[in-house]
């Protein structure tokens, strides 16, 4: 099949990506930024500069979304990467998964 | 009637009915020929006979060009037609059915547990005529077409050759108490010019126990989709509100500066969904208890995304004898009932899902 592209549809998928990128790579800040509070190795300070750094991240990343108008394409992206990730868990999880699978390359 | 003349002349003298062979005949008539008439008239005619299929989908598309007016009374048009050509004709339509018989593929609907054979009338794939083939105490469900699969680019075509599909299965289940489908575009070929009637016999023959066996556990079973819904937004508020201890926390965070308050809020939010994902354990495991009782047998399909704040807690396809689907129903009810939940409850369908697929004739699907 042929690949049809218009500019639009290009920046789109592009920047989507790009963005569902970036929120993945904050995501995981974050999730870093929970343990160390929850770690108590921060001072009060720190966790201000910390959630406040995070925070702004947040804002810029839904501004941009917004004014390209890509919030779905993010969305899609990230749905599709859910997507992948859950099957790849659940073979890991689910051995007969294995067995389904040689049987259709059959 | 000048048209149906015209038809009957050219199918006695062996020439195909279409568009240009009628223009043809009222021109050596010195006759007005109209194509839009002609062409309808035409397509009136392939429905009757599953022959053409081409071109009867073009007629078909045809008409729905038409203005609704027109559309309206050329329907009133073709029951008149369509009644005298079968009175007038039935002589024909039988020498007709027979030489389809002749065509070198048998499209495969399901197997019926009941060894009769049976016409259905024209309701399969393009008003094809749907009949079944005896073995024993079986018979599969048929109608004749080519030694190829259904294939369109529009998928609106496709659509409606899968809605016709389920139909004859309907149609097929209420006649034998039940029928074991086949997947779309199943279709058995005679090999090298032999009869595809025996060589579908010989496929069933040669899977009669399992498909007996099959038969036997899907009678006067249908299968029915449940899918359990949970709202997870109503349920994070329930929480909140309920739990007093989150509760005072949410209080604490919104006195913190700034940046600690939307920390903070973040690990809240982590609490709150692992508490979404305790409940939401809870109720399928509870939920799966109230279900259970009722179906014969249960497939627990992968749970799917149906949007913001909407979790799909459980995908089942369940078959169900007829006699338990009401109290099903009023079970599913009382789910309905708990907060945040939404049930969907589909059906009857054909027991897709409770039937392992058969090898032994060309099975390809349409993409």
């Amino acid at each position: 099949m042929a690949l049809e592209i218009d500019e639009d549809n290009l920046k789109h998928g592009l920047l989507g990506l790009i963005m569902a990128l970036v929120e993945i790579i904050r995501d995981a800040l974050k999730h870093q930024a929970r343990k160390r509070m929850l770690g108590e190795t921060l001072t009060s300070e720190e966790m201000e500069k910390l959630g406040n750094a995070l925070m702004e991240l947040d804002i810029a990343i839904e501004n941009i979304k917004e004014e390209q108008g890509i919030t779905e394409s993010v969305k899609g992206v990230r749905d599709g990467l859910d997507e992948v990730v859950d099957s790849v868990v659940d073979r890991l999880l689910n051995p007969e998964r294995w067995a389904e699978d040689a049987e259709e390359n059959v | 009637m000048d048209y149906l003349n015209i038809a009957l002349l050219l199918q006695e003298s062996g020439k195909e009915v279409n568009v240009t062979n009628i223009k043809k005949v009222l021109n050596v008539l010195d006759r007005e020929a109209e194509d839009e008439k002609i062409q309808y008239f035409v397509s009136i005619l392939s429905m009757l006979s599953p022959k053409n299929k081409e071109e009867k989908r073009l007629n078909h598309d045809k008409i729905k060009e038409l203005p609704v007016d027109t559309q309206i009374k050329k329907t009133e048009e073709t029951h008149q037609v369509e009644n005298v050509y079968q009175l007038e004709n039935e002589y024909q339509m039988e020498n007709v059915l027979q030489m389809q018989h002749n065509q070198p593929g048998r499209y495969v609907y399901g197997i019926a547990g009941k060894g009769t054979q049976e016409n259905l009338g024209n309701i399969g794939l393009d008003g094809a005529e749907v009949y079944t083939i005896p073995y024993k105490e079986a018979c599969i469900v048929v109608h004749d077409c080519q030694a190829e699969p259904y294939k369109s680019e529009d998928e609106n075509v496709v659509k409606e050759w899968l809605f016709t599909q389920q139909e004859v299965l309907d149609i097929a289940a209420e006649k034998f108490d039940g029928v074991l489908p086949m997947s779309f575009d199943m279709i058995i070929e005679g090999k090298s010019g032999s009869n595809p009637e025996n060589e579908a016999i010989s496929w069933l023959e040669k899977n009669y126990e399992s498909f007996m066996e099959t038969i036997l556990k899907i009678k006067n079973c249908q299968e029915y989709g449940i899918q359990v819904i949970l709202n997870t937004l109503e349920l994070s508020q329930t929480i909140f509100e309920t739990d007093e201890k989150l509760k005072k926390k949410k209080e604490e965070i919104n006195a913190k500066p700034e940046g600690i308050a939307y920390m903070e809020k973040e690990m809240l939010k982590d609490l709150v969904k692992e508490r979404i994902e305790e409940k939401a354990d809870e109720y399928f495991k509870k939920f799966y208890e109230m279900i259970k009782k009722y179906p014969d047998d249960i497939v627990i399909g992968k749970v799917k995304k149906v949007g913001d704040n909407q979790q799909m807690l459980m995908n089942l396809s369940c078959l169900v004898h007829k006699d338990k689907v009401g109290p099903l129903g009023e079970e599913l009810e009382l789910i309905d009932n708990y907060e945040g939940i939404t049930v969907r409850f589909s059906g009857p369908w054909a027991p897709y899902s409770f039937v392992t697929p058969e090898k032994g004739a060309i099975n390809s699907g349409n993409g």
